[in-house]
């Protein structure tokens, strides 16, 4: 049985075996553990069977104004585990906490320009290609911001696409 | 804060500085090491009261100190963050110096003094094998403490000289591989401000000053000989490994020939180091190393002077390694400089398929990056080929059989296009077959797109054939020349790619048959290019002689063609032979290899072959067109049309004209086994009927990377 909780330091020593799909980036441990001091609340585990990680979510939530919005930093389910919808469970509970307790106008997210299962999975889940960034992974690949809005943004004015790529230096917020 | 982390803090306080005003709190300052403009001062005590002090969940808050400051601050195996990191020994070089992990010299017994420079030199030479193998020049060769101070070395003569030699020799690698760019390794072999660089042109010192009388070596004179023998083998291999490294660096291949002496006397002095490990490992004086096997140095013995972890700058933590044990090391040695020697005998072909040829042949004895590097850099050096050849000239040699000096030649669009393509090309064959197979996947558009616009220029110079003058008809006669050629690269590259699919494993057995029937067409295709590009040329040729020829005579005459193209032709046989019994067993025998339930057959024909229809290679092959094809094969159609008997044909006749070449021969052996095999499989298949349940046929690379045999069982 499947446990999604709440991401806890230990379960950095015991998800390597998760990262270690080519698409899922490894950072460094600060990192994980700023996410983990300032936003707790969007930093989810799922727990298999034998205490085993399948898979976690981690995200955050920043803007200003009409910008405030939920961003999901890393989502990832180990191969053994996938074709369960345990991705669309994790990105739900970000989505209802950015929706619901923070009041954000919309959740986005960054994908690899050629990594198509991926986008075809967010664009299952109600997600929208809201414009390119260049050379966005590693000054190579372009990436795919996709968006998704929430109630509070009733006009659905933050997921018109734009009409033209953009630069990483372009963009309001990492 | 957790109790973990109160014990984490007075760890890590413990080397924290102190100000001197917390000297009036009477905790007596007990000094550790000092730096510049403070003074180490030991502050448990005072951080142990206040831990004491904290409760459960309790936080330490201060100005610059927050949650989030906190949290940045937290590392796991980093040496300069993490402060409850385990340290394998000292925490600085100089503090292993300081409590004589390096001592100069090893010891004042001169015997052991020697035991302990060769165990040195054995174990960098371990550790320079597995810095090449990819681990960082950090934890390997830079582990060695008397290289990373290499001044407090003078005093002995020999270990300095070695060490210098080492950095040399190790800074002469780096050059080369960076040089060549090949985007492999690129972390561990660019030294992370290890101090590689040295002197230029400093002689390698045998010994410092040599007297006219020789000094013994040590002091047992029954030892003498032997250690001798040993050092002296050490140390010749560290020069003539020197000199092959800048006898191979001189431009355009100058000092090829040199490298070969240098080469054989290397391997020649590894032989006489290996042979000395007898001698050592009887006589070993020091701490033997756990694992025999794995051992690191020739007599057994734990190296002075070796501790990784120490000056560490890079951003990441040190992964764990493991030197690859002395005899391996002498292994990888004697097959690298094989591989040198292989690129030393090399003819500098200005024929560009030969070159192809020769780096094709190369790559099947597995040369690691060292060897790979060197090559590329041989073939290419200033956008020219060997350093010397324009790639203009190389492409009319290959394009036109002869060389066109002509400047407009040589500046015209699809010749410096081509020649940027063919220097991409040369450098990806250099690569290891698994980049080498996604950058060739990759360049097949870039030659796709070159033909494309040859064929629009071509055509367009047809349109206006009325109106056409003298120098736009050679035009259009070079338009089609350069793209009948290209489009036989491009067909060339399809083959490799396909080709290196067997020798990478990426085919399952149930998709031999869609690899054999594409690689079966690719390799026709370029058959017809090359057949066609050679009758263009004598065409050509023809008209420009100045003789006057008799048609007749010269319709007659049949082409005679070179014998790389009747070794495709079996390779052609082959594949063909192949498909079609593979697709005859799939038609005819229920048990045969069944596809996988997970993908469909057309979307494993999809996957495999994706790069190649992106660049239409060739044009109009499809699932569809393979399907409707493979359908009604059955096994009356292969006998009839007796593919590998063709093929058996052919490599009888090229034996003849392949005798004085070794690998070509041992080529066809290999394709004449594959054929036979295969020949004597079909009759036993035929014989014993396809529908027998009992019959079980497989498919083995016992005899060729690339082309399976049939093996016919009954369980």
């Amino acid at each position: 049985m499947t446990t999604i909780r709440r991401f806890c330091c230990d379960d950095l020593l015991r998800f390597s075996h998760v990262n270690l799909d080519h698409l899922t980036e490894t950072f460094n441990m600060s990192f994980y553990m700023t996410y983990l001091a300032r936003w707790p609340d969007y930093f989810h585990v799922a727990e298999g069977p034998g205490n085993r990680i399948m898979g976690y979510i981690m995200g955050k939530v920043e803007g200003q104004g009409e910008s405030w919005h939920g961003h999901v930093t890393a989502v990832t389910v180990a191969p053994e585990y996938r074709r369960q919808q345990l991705a669309k469970k994790l990105m739900h509970l970000l989505e209802e906490i950015s929706d619901k307790i923070y009041k954000a106008f919309f959740v986005d997210l960054f994908v690899r320009a050629s990594n198509m299962p991926a986008i075809k999975m967010y664009e299952k889940l109600g997600y929208v290609i809201y414009r390119r960034v260049l050379r966005y992974y590693s000054g190579e690949e372009d990436g795919l911001d996709m968006r998704k809005a929430l109630s509070r943004d009733v006009e659905k004015k933050s997921i018109i696409p734009l009409k033209r790529p953009v630069t990483p230096d372009e963009l309001e917020y990492d | 804060m957790s109790r973990g982390g109160r014990n984490q803090i007075e760890r890590s306080s413990r080397y924290a500085r102190f100000e001197r005003g917390m000297e009036s709190n009477g905790i007596p300052p007990s000094p550790i090491s000092s730096g510049e403009q403070s003074v180490w001062v030991d502050v448990s005590p005072l951080l142990e009261a206040a831990g004491n002090e904290l409760k459960e969940g309790e936080l330490i808050h201060g100005e610059n100190f927050s949650l989030f400051a906190a949290m940045s601050a937290l590392e796991i195996m980093d040496p300069k963050m993490d402060a409850g990191m385990e340290k394998f020994g000292y925490r600085s070089v100089e503090e292993a110096i300081e409590n004589g992990a390096a001592p100069i010299p090893f010891s004042t017994d001169k015997t052991t003094d020697i035991q302990c420079i060769i165990d040195v030199m054995d174990h960098l030479l371990s550790c320079e094998a597995a810095w090449h193998k990819g681990y960082p020049l950090a934890q390997t060769v830079f582990s060695c403490i008397y290289l990373l101070r290499l001044e407090r070395t003078s005093s002995h003569a020999l270990l300095h000289s070695y060490c210098r030699m080492i950095r040399t020799t190790c800074n002469s690698v780096l050059s080369v591989v960076s040089d060549a760019r090949t985007h492999e390794w690129k972390k561990q072999l660019l030294a992370n401000s290890v101090p590689v660089k040295t002197q230029r042109r400093r002689r390698f010192l045998v010994v410092a000053s040599c007297p006219p009388y020789m000094e013994p070596l040590q002091s047992n004179p029954d030892l003498e000989e032997g250690y001798c023998k040993a050092l002296l083998s050490r140390i010749r291999f560290r020069k003539y490994y020197y000199h092959v490294l800048m006898c191979m660096r001189k431009a355009q291949g100058r000092g090829l020939e040199l490298a070969r002496k240098h080469i054989a006397s290397c391997l020649a002095e590894l032989a006489s180091i290996y042979g000395s490990s007898e001698f050592l490992m009887a006589n070993a004086h020091g701490i033997r190393q756990a694992v025999i096997e794995d051992r690191t140095t020739a007599s057994g013995c734990q190296p002075i002077g070796f501790h990784t972890g120490l000056d560490n700058v890079a951003p990441t933590p040190p992964r764990a390694i493991k030197i690859i044990s002395w005899k391996k090391a002498l292994e990888y040695f004697e097959k690298l400089l094989q591989d040198l020697d292989i690129i030393c005998s090399f003819r500098l072909d200005p024929l560009l398929e030969d070159v192809l040829q020769f780096v094709v042949q190369f790559q099947k004895s597995q040369p690691d990056l060292v060897a790979r590097a060197h090559l590329q850099l041989l073939l290419v050096q200033d956008g020219k080929l060997y350093g010397r050849d324009p790639l203009s000239d190389v492409i009319s040699r290959a394009a036109l059989s002869q060389v066109i000096k002509d400047q407009s030649f040589q500046k015209n669009e699809f010749i410096i296009q081509l020649g940027q393509l063919v220097i991409n090309l040369l450098k990806i064959l250099c690569t290891n077959a698994a980049w080498q197979r996604r950058k060739l996947g990759k360049i097949l558009q870039d030659w796709g797109a070159t033909a494309a616009q040859l064929q629009l220029s071509s055509k367009r110079e047809v349109d206006n054939v009325l109106n056409i003058r003298v120098e736009e008809e050679e035009s259009m006669k070079l338009s089609k020349h350069l793209l009948c050629w290209t489009e036989e690269q491009t067909y060339w590259i399809a083959g490799r790619f396909l080709m290196l699919g067997f020798e990478l494993e990426l085919y399952s057995p149930s998709e031999y048959c869609m690899v054999y029937w594409y690689l079966y067409i690719v390799m026709f295709k370029l058959l017809e290019k090359a057949q066609l590009r050679i009758v263009q040329t004598n065409d050509s040729s023809k008209k420009k002689g100045k003789k006057k020829r008799d048609p007749l005579k010269d319709g007659a005459k049949e082409i005679q063609y070179p014998s790389h193209i009747l070794l495709l032709q079996c390779y052609i046989n082959l594949s063909e032979g192949l498909a079609m019994m593979l697709a005859a067993l799939s038609n005819e025998n229920s048990n045969f290899e069944k596809p996988s339930i997970f993908n469909t057959e057309q979307e494993r024909f999809i996957q495999h072959f994706e790069l190649l229809q992106k660049a239409h290679v060739p044009e109009g092959v499809s699932y569809i067109m393979f399907k409707d094809l493979m359908n009604h094969v059955n096994f009356s159609t292969i006998m009839r049309y007796n593919y590998f008997g063709a093929a058996q044909l052919i490599a009888r006749d090229l034996k003849g004209r392949f005798s004085g070449d070794p690998e070509k021969m041992s080529e066809l052996r290999r394709v004449e086994q594959v054929a036979e095999h295969n020949k004597i499989a079909l009759n036993v298949i035929c014989q014993a009927g396809i529908k027998d349940p009992s019959l079980k046929v497989s498919f083995e690379f016992t005899h060729h990377a690339c082309f399976a045999i049939a093996v016919v069982k009954r369980s």
